[in-house]
């Protein structure tokens, strides 16, 4: 799975407008990282800027993206036990989408390019602060008021992003871009934050993999089988929706990664999350920069990467789905 | 007797929001034993294990656990002490009955240790004691409902308490699979195991348990053995229902008939 995800970086950083080889990328990339120009020697001098400057930001990325939504996605589910979760079940899409809204209308232009993105991540934290604490009772949360107050939370957003889009007049378009997803202006600045955070999530998910697993029975099963499952859940929730609202506010809603990827992993390693997570996320940052790459090097017009992957995704999902039922496997 | 409960429990209250459900609960609970906690729908029954369970946080009164408040137990530690079978069961994933049953050991197997030949080996155990060990590489999806609910008994079994909750857990089973699980808990009770059994069929509270919880409006109506918990007059007030209790040899128990029909 690694190899195939690092394989995938490497193809698609040599596809585009100027082709570049396989080899050459990985010349060009080791002269970088050693600082030695030997490893370059009788490159054009553009391609290395094409490939550092342009694509590699928005190839890394769009990876990064796909593994955040996927881990989410295999997160979520776990924790409301509901194979239709996914990393925007609880409102933080639309809380982000709010929020980008709003800095697009109002035009806010005095933190630079970082505004639209920073305005996203406020809005989706909020939305996790409001439907947590609307969800929770005595300390509990359970999933089932979770979902629920994810949606209701979710319908009032949907609204208020309806109603700026009402006002924002020629900023329409601008909103519209912006929520179907791209990773056109991705770059290098954020991409350590991303890696970062991708790093301590999957930590954190790791740590409590087989909690996970055990949560799977419902509360009263895991409470008795050690568990700490108030604050397993908690910890895991915030986690999750940290990352999704970092990968929302950088590329915009971008569906069903968070949704099939998990699915489509469980079909090939089972339920258990020590091994669904790693390869959910490997998978994912395999699909969506294969769905970017597609919009951005071999369709003839970029076609929006969120558009692209529910186009993509939906029927091949259907497929899979219906096959499985066709093989008398149970899901659920 | 031991001389120490296992359980100490006094005047244990609980309330879910402003609905009081349960109110001055006091009781002790010595292992060996096989308790049964029997009363009507909605008694608090279900609610009553769960305190004990650790599962809710009683608003009154306290628990003692080996002589150690409960709440002073992390949950883990509180796994070690106590299984959990609950009645309906509802698995979010599909894990296979051998990775069900070793969840069961998770409160003895360090967060990043593999499992040791010695847990695959309770495991086992457990699966063979419920019969189950055909069904390891099943998931628990293809399973019937008598073999499901083994599965969980057996998850139980594995975890290797001293004791044992389960909350009508044969209610939803034939005959032949409610009397193998409740003879395995009687075993395990004689084993010096402490069993306690919230059982809605009163026929087969008399037969196993050998000291009753008689529940009624979230308080303790009565409890003691069979013969003193499960009377006729218990019966009529506690379940507004009319029925003959006696001896019987064919089962070797205390069994009641009841008054089916209604006077014409």
């Amino acid at each position: 799975m690694l190899v195939t995800a690092i394989a995938a970086v490497i193809i698609s950083a040599g596809m585009g407008y100027v082709k570049i080889g396989a080899f050459d990328i990985i010349r060009i990339i080791a002269t970088r990282l050693t600082g030695d120009a030997s490893f370059s020697n009788g490159i054009s001098e553009t391609l290395p800027y094409v490939l550092m400057d342009v694509r590699l930001p928005r190839i890394i990325t769009a990876a990064l993206v796909g593994a955040g939504l996927a881990l989410s996605g295999v997160i979520y589910q776990g924790i409301l036990l509901n194979p239709l979760a996914d990393p925007y079940t609880l409102g933080v899409s639309s809380g982000a989408a709010f929020g980008a809204s709003l800095a697009i209308i109002i035009n806010i232009s005095a933190l630079g390019q970082v505004s639209t993105p920073l305005f996203a991540f406020i809005g989706a934290i909020a939305t996790l602060f409001v439907v947590m604490r609307l969800s929770s009772f005595e300390g509990q949360i359970s999933a089932q008021t979770l979902i629920l107050s994810g949606v209701i939370i979710g319908a009032v957003l949907s609204a208020g992003i309806s109603l700026l889009k009402y006002l924002a007049d020629e900023q329409v378009g601008v909103i519209v871009f912006w929520l179907m997803g791209s990773f056109a202006s991705s770059s290098w600045p954020g991409v350590p934050l991303l890696c970062l955070s991708l790093f301590a999530a999957s930590a954190i998910a790791f740590f409590y993999g087989r909690d996970l697993n055990i949560m799977s029975l419902g509360r009263r099963s895991s409470d008795t089988l050690g568990v700490e499952t108030a604050r397993t859940r908690k910890i895991l929730l915030v986690t999750a929706s940290f990352v999704t609202a970092l990968c929302v506010s950088v590329s915009g809603i971008i569906g069903f990664i968070g949704l099939i990827v998990p699915h489509l992993m469980r079909f090939a390693v089972g339920p258990d999350n020590r091994k669904l997570l790693p390869v959910s996320i490997l998978a994912g940052a395999t699909l969506l920069l294969a769905a970017d790459t597609l919009t951005r090097a071999v369709l003839p017009a970029e076609v929006p990467i969120g558009v692209l992957t529910a186009l993509i995704g939906g029927p091949f999902f259907g497929l899979i789905f219906r096959r499985k039922q066709r093989n008398g496997s149970h899901y659920e | 007797m031991n001389e120490w409960p296992f359980f100490a429990v006094k005047n244990l209250g609980f309330a879910y929001g402003k609905t009081v459900v349960l109110r001055d609960i006091s009781c002790e609970l010595y292992p060996g034993h096989f308790y049964g906690i029997i009363g009507p729908n909605g008694c608090g029954k279900t609610t009553l294990l769960d305190l004990l369970a650790g599962c809710k946080k009683p608003a009154s009164g306290t628990i003692r656990v080996q002589g150690r408040p409960l709440a002073d137990y992390s949950k883990r530690e509180l796994a070690r002490q106590l299984a959990l079978v609950p009645q309906e069961f509802d698995i979010g994933f599909d894990f296979t009955v051998e990775e069900t049953v070793m969840m069961g050991r998770h409160p003895h197997i360090g967060r990043f240790q593999a499992p040791t030949a010695h847990d695959w080996n309770k495991a086992q155990a457990a699966m063979t004691a419920l019969g189950i060990e055909g069904l390891a590489a099943r998931p628990l999806s293809s399973l019937s409902g008598g073999q499901r609910q083994r599965a969980i008994v057996a998850r139980a079994l594995a975890q290797d308490t001293t004791a044992l909750f389960f909350d009508e857990a044969t209610s939803s089973l034939d005959v032949r699979h409610a009397l193998r699980i409740l003879n395995i808990a009687r075993n395990l009770a004689r084993q010096g195991r402490m069993i306690a059994a919230v059982i809605h069929n009163l026929n087969l509270a008399a037969a196993f348990c050998d000291y009753l919880f008689v529940m009624k409006d979230g308080r303790l109506f009565t409890q003691g053995e069979a013969a003193v918990a499960i009377t006729a007059e218990v019966i009529a007030e506690v379940f507004q229902t009319e029925a003959e209790v006696g001896w019987n040899g064919f089962s070797d128990s205390l069994q009641i008939n009841y008054r089916y029909f209604d006077a014409a």
